[in-house]
């Protein structure tokens, strides 16, 4: 995997996961739409893109375009969200299993725990959306729990990512 | 057609390059089957999410209420036909507005939860409070209605008395089923009565709320009433067991009245949103204990333990009930009135309310019930406490001077 590419996906997993706002603005100091732009400059950059990788690029720039408008612009919509939430476990399953592919010639073990880290994040996913309409505490501390587990395996295995470059 | 070496004629067709063209087609028909690797979970995962959201009911996102702002009858007309528009989505929801309705004499609140029936003559009381100038309250001049039996008149039963310096409410026994409730409010004042307030709940478009009944007694004295009792004869002790339970609202505590007292001109306007459950709720099991024999127990040492059941692990129970002999001594070397109650109590594991107490044997002689244990575990969510169709049962032994006199299950079965 190409090193800009890299860079791209480890700071677009920033953006999209951390959440911190300043109370007084409930403005996001980490936005998640420019997390969106880098998943998508992180496809872009490669000298070389697959299929897949092309399908899900205009995918990322819906996202973008989406958490831009709620960025500016507080407003609710449960079909909106429902829609998002399918198109965002799509596009990041599928870029994580395109990135995948990509190390797994060099890093065949990074590649495996990759997929690994994919499946856990749709069923994690899964998992939030089942829980969320019954408001139990309990099964909202554990959804949690599971997203932040997850989230941070995937950043731990990126990071264990090397670059192309470095491989010759 | 007809591109790169053999280019067309016009009137003509070229069956040349077709078949390069073919290829090209072919090979776009088989990308076109191409999938990402791995695809068939999350196509699964996205079509249950749809096909659940698609059956599902839609979550109703928690409505503010927006207190507009009354100066004229036309005003509080509004107002009212406002609060109309608006329901209490929950029973503890439609508590709290009574209570804040009481709590800041607000016409509108009590509208959003009157029962529709009377609403039209709430409204006329309203207006016509208004236009007296008259307390919501205790109106002094408001047209009386008569009583149901013709007895008399009365103010209608809008709202309860006005009560000085209100310390807390605590809500007892709330229960409902999908169409009418009760509950029971008891209002503790700085003063010498604990009032007590009867309401009855029905679910027409939203839950309303019905003042059912009030009456005083006076501080210290008052005992909620029970939802759940049982009682059995120990040998010469009667045991009894009460099991209500205990709610409240956090954001009706003392300073939160103030705070909401200080700001309440600058409410109109503002969106509020209420809470929909009680901020916590008890589970409350007291057990009592009579001694009703004829042997006189003065001098002897009374030690009464209360478990969940007989096989219960009591181990730590019993190591505690060695304190009771610092209490003894401390009896003996006069440290203590003669006429106070010697109780230790404690919970272990999860059984809160179950626990012992040590009574001195000429207390006991006065006949009268005297508290064993008496406690509740607390829950956040709403229906984990007692119901009314619940089991309650505690297995109490009691010693007399260490040696195990009585012991028998209490519950609230037939025996």
């Amino acid at each position: 995997m190409e090193r800009t590419a890299l860079k791209c996906l480890k700071w677009g997993l920033l953006f999209a996961c951390v959440d911190i706002r300043i109370d007084s603005a409930n403005i996001e100091i980490l936005p998640t739409f420019v997390g969106m732009m880098l998943f998508y400059a992180s496809i872009q950059v490669h000298s070389h893109r697959t299929q897949a990788e092309e399908r899900i690029k205009p995918l990322f720039l819906i996202l973008a375009a989406d958490h831009f408008l709620h960025w500016i612009w507080e407003y609710e919509n449960g079909v909106e969200g429902l829609l998002r939430a399918v198109i965002y476990v799509y596009a990041i399953y599928v870029l994580t299993g395109e990135t995948a592919g990509r190390v797994r010639e060099y890093q065949p073990d990074q590649a495996g725990r990759l997929e690994s880290v994919r499946v856990a994040m749709v069923l994690v996913h899964m998992f939030s959306f089942l829980v969320s309409s019954y408001g139990n505490v309990v099964l909202n501390f554990l959804a949690i729990f599971a997203a932040v587990g997850v989230w941070g395996t995937f950043a731990v295995v990126l990071w264990g990512i090397r670059p192309e470059e470095t491989m010759e | 057609m007809g591109e790169g070496r053999h280019p067309v004629k016009i009137g003509t067709s070229n069956m040349a390059s077709s078949y390069r063209n073919m290829k090209t087609r072919i090979r776009r028909i088989r990308d076109f089957q191409k999938v990402p690797g791995r695809i068939g979970l999350v196509t699964l995962c996205i079509t249950l999410m749809m096909a659940l959201a698609c059956i599902g009911n839609p979550a109703k996102a928690e409505e503010g209420f927006t207190m507009p702002s009354i100066e004229t009858s036309g005003d509080m007309e509004m107002a009212l036909l406002h609060a109309r528009c608006w329901h209490a989505c929950t029973p503890e929801q439609a508590v709290y507005l009574f209570l804040r309705a009481f709590e800041q004499k607000n016409a509108v609140y009590r509208m959003i939860i009157m029962p529709g029936e009377d609403i039209s003559g709430y409204e006329e009381y309203v207006l016509a409070c208004m236009e007296n100038g008259e307390d919501i309250l205790e109106p002094g001049s408001i047209r009386k209605v008569p009583w149901e039996d013709g007895s008399g008149e009365r103010i209608p039963p809008y709202f309860p008395k006005a009560i000085l310096r209100v310390i807390k409410y605590d809500i007892y026994n709330l229960q409902y089923s999908d169409t009418e409730g009760s509950a029971t409010v008891c209002v503790t004042s700085q003063g010498i009565n604990t009032t007590e307030w009867k309401l009855s709940l029905v679910k027409e478009d939203g839950w309303k709320v019905r003042l059912a009944g009030e009456s005083q007694t006076r501080e210290g004295q008052y005992g909620p009433e029970s939802m759940l009792s049982a009682s059995a004869r120990l040998g010469d002790f009667q045991v009894e067991v009460k099991g209500y339970n205990s709610g409240y609202f956090a954001e009706l505590n003392a300073m939160a009245g103030i705070i909401r007292s200080s700001i309440q001109s600058e409410a109109a306007g503002q969106e509020e949103t209420f809470p929909v459950q009680l901020s916590q709720e008890y589970k409350i099991q007291d057990a009592y204990v009579t001694y009703l024999g004829e042997e006189d127990l003065t001098g002897h040492r009374i030690k009464v333990l209360v478990t969940p059941r007989e096989d219960a692990d009591n181990e730590w129970v019993m190591e505690q009930l060695e304190q009771e002999k610092q209490l003894e001594e401390a009896y003996v070397q006069g440290y203590r009135p003669p006429w106070s109650l010697d109780t230790g109590t404690s919970s272990y594991g999860s059984s809160n309310g179950c626990g012992f107490s040590v009574f001195n044997g000429r207390e006991m002689m006065a006949g009268e019930p005297r508290l064993v244990n008496g406690g509740g575990e607390g829950f956040i969510q709403p229906g984990m406490c007692w119901k009314a169709d619940d089991k309650m049962s505690i297995y109490v032994r009691i010693f007399v001077d260490g040696t195990l006199r009585e012991e028998g299950e209490v519950w609230n079965g037939q025996h």
